[in-house]
C-alpha cells in the first residue's frame, strides 16, 4: 500500500532531471484516495528504496480494473529493478478478486512505454487513449 | 442419446461471471501470471509511467466502462 513512507520517498522523484511526468504523489495521493474507497494502491520498494507506485480503481460499473497511474523510480536517481511485472501481477490478484473482465492501463505517456505494455499481452484502443488485457 | 449442443467455453464463462474465482484459482493464475512478467520485464523502458495531469482526478467522468 501507499503509505506516508512511500509518499515522503516520492517527494525526491520531484527533483529528478530525468522525470516524465511532474505528478506531486502527496496531493495526487489524497485526491485519489477521497474520491475512489474501492481503489487499488501498490508501492514496490527495493533495498530500502522506493522503486514504484500505482494506482487504480473499478470502472463505474464495476466491470473492470483500472491502473490509473504508474511511476518508476526515475532513472536519473540511480539503477533499479523493472518493476511492471510485479504491478501487473498484483493488478491481475485484485481483478480476479473483484471478478471483472479487464484489466485497463490509463493513457500511456508514450510510444516506447505503450509498445512496452503490448508485449504483456495488451492492446490499445487509441479512441479511448488506453491499453486493455481481458482475464 | 443426446441431442442438445452445449458450447463448454461459454458455460464455464458464465459459471465463472456467476461464481467468481477461487483463492485456489487466484493464487495459481497469480503465480504463472508473475513468473511469464519476470521474462517480459527485462527490457522495461528506464522512466516508466502512465496516467494524465494528477490534478485533473478532482473533475474525472464517471462513465468509463465502455
Amino acid at each position: 500500500m501507499i503509505d506516508g513512507n512511500a509518499l515522503t520517498a516520492a517527494r525526491a522523484w520531484e527533483v529528478a532531471a530525468s522525470r516524465a511526468v511532474d505528478w506531486e504523489w502527496f496531493e495526487g495521493y489524497a485526491a485519489f484516495k477521497f474520491r475512489y474507497p474501492k481503489r487499488f494502491e501498490v508501492a514496490l520498494w527495493e533495498d530500502g528504496a522506493l522503486v514504484g507506485l500505482s494506482m487504480g480503481r473499478p470502472t463505474y460499473r464495476g466491470e473492470n480494473l483500472r491502473l490509473d497511474f504508474v511511476e518508476a523510480r526515475p532513472n536519473a536517481l540511480g539503477p533499479r529493478t523493472p518493476v511492471f511485472g510485479s504491478i501487473d501481477a498484483a493488478y491481475e490478484i485484485y481483478a480476479h478478486l473483484l471478478n471483472v473482465s479487464q484489466i485497463r492501463i490509463m493513457n500511456p505517456i508514450n510510444v516506447i512505454v505503450r509498445e512496452y505494455y503490448q508485449t504483456f499481452g495488451y492492446h490499445y484502443l487509441e479512441r479511448k487513449k488506453y491499453l486493455y488485457r481481458n482475464l | 442419446m443426446a441431442t442438445k449442443v452445449i458450447d463448454l467455453q461459454q458455460e464455464r464463462r458464465n459459471k465463472r461471471a456467476r461464481t467468481g474465482w477461487t483463492m485456489a484459482e487466484i493464487r495459481e493464475r497469480a503465480a504463472r501470471r508473475a513468473a511469464a512478467n519476470r521474462e517480459l520485464e527485462k527490457d522495461e523502458p528506464a522512466n516508466l509511467a502512465s496516467g494524465k495531469d494528477m490534478k485533473s482526478i478532482a473533475d474525472e467522468t464517471e462513465d468509463d466502462d465502455e
